[in-house]
């Protein structure tokens, strides 16, 4: 369901920022769900920890099929500039929300803050 | 908001809810049980209280009126005065202490623990006292010895001012069962206020909540669709 969900609203995407409001929600398990998930749906997909390459806040790429779907584990996209740089270079944005924990004034600015660089939210994951 | 986003804020704030319930209930439960230990006789007697030292209403022949009235007007509000100083003196705890000590020394009658309470209210001149206990006897017996602490032992209570006083007993002591109230229907309101600021509570606090809690809050905030939640 996410992984086809996940399809439909980034269908064209080859780079997929996963990424919360800010740094203290986990994001490196749930880009190992979203790729088994897109897995699922016979997308080649394959998760990268943004802590691991900061390359691609600069604009680098890791090396990958065409055909791949490269799911990136942010961090904060209010906290992090990296997350934030790297948000302007991917395909899709998916924001996490940790439930309970992350404010809805986070989430204004976040969204706030992807319209002004351009960058392209896709949707959002409620974890607990 | 529809029926189902009530039902979540419940779900979501249930703990809050349940604690003021279980409060409420302790509460009502405490009430109710004290309402109904407490509810037992009462022996009241009636006081005439007046000021020894101010012009009688009764004017004898001859008098003039006019010289009199500010004084008699005096005399009537000190009086008053009087009156509510007994009232209030007549619940203290050196009137209690007295009635308790003559009970235990004093009367046969007296066979349980003493525990009563003495409640007044004045109208005008006449001051009504009330002596409750859960014996009936007892409740007798204290209200002759408060009907006795507020007259012919007043000095004891009210100093040099118990000179300018004088306070006669109208209305002998008369014990009856104390009017049971509406304990049941009192409990029943209290839960009913409970459960109410239980609910009310909730809804507050998950209005004054930042935090996201559901989809709907997710959606709202950031403008694109949930994937999974």
């Amino acid at each position: 369901m996410l992984g086809a969900r996940l399809a439909v609203l980034a269908s064209d995407a080859r780079s997929v920022l996963l990424a919360g409001a800010t740094s203290d929600v986990p994001t490196d398990g749930l880009a190992r769900a979203v790729v088994t998930a897109l897995g699922e749906t016979g997308r080649g997909a394959r998760a990268v920890d943004l802590a691991d390459n900061p390359d691609l806040a600069a604009g680098g790429s890791s090396a990958s099929p065409a055909s791949t779907v490269t799911v990136i584990a942010g961090r904060g996209l209010l906290d992090d500039p990296a997350t934030l740089l790297t948000a302007r270079r991917v395909d899709a944005i998916v924001v996490v929300v940790r439930r309970g924990r992350t404010t809805r004034r986070d989430l204004q600015e976040v969204r706030r803050e992807l319209m002004e660089v351009g960058a392209p939210l896709v949707g959002s994951i409620v974890v607990d | 908001m529809d029926w189902m986003s009530y039902l979540a804020i419940l779900r979501r704030r249930w703990v809050i809810i349940a604690a003021i319930l279980v409060l409420d209930l302790a509460a009502t439960g405490y009430l109710y049980h004290k309402a109904q230990r407490s509810a037992g006789y009462q022996s009241c007697l009636e006081l005439y209280v007046g000021d020894a030292g101010a012009a009688s209403y009764i004017i004898a022949p001859g008098t003039n009126l006019m010289d009199t009235q500010s004084q008699a007007l005096a005399g009537e509000t000190a009086a008053n005065f009087f009156a509510d100083d007994v009232v209030d003196v007549s619940g203290s705890r050196s009137v209690s202490s007295y009635i308790q000590t003559d009970m235990q020394h004093g009367s046969a009658l007296v066979s349980g623990p003493i525990a009563f309470s003495i409640s007044g209210s004045r109208v005008d001149r006449t001051v009504n006292l009330c002596v409750n206990d859960a014996d009936a006897s007892q409740a007798g017996v204290a209200a002759a010895y408060l009907a006795r602490a507020m007259t012919t032992d007043r000095k004891l209570f009210f100093g040099p001012v118990a000179k300018r006083i004088y306070t006669n007993v109208i209305g002998a002591p008369v014990t009856s069962p104390v009017p049971s109230g509406h304990a049941a229907l009192t409990a029943l309101l209290r839960l009913v206020l409970g459960l109410l600021v239980a609910l009310g509570v909730g809804f507050v606090w998950d209005a004054l909540d930042p935090t996201v809690r559901d989809r709907a809050d997710a959606e709202r905030a950031l403008g694109v669709p949930v994937i999974s939640s």
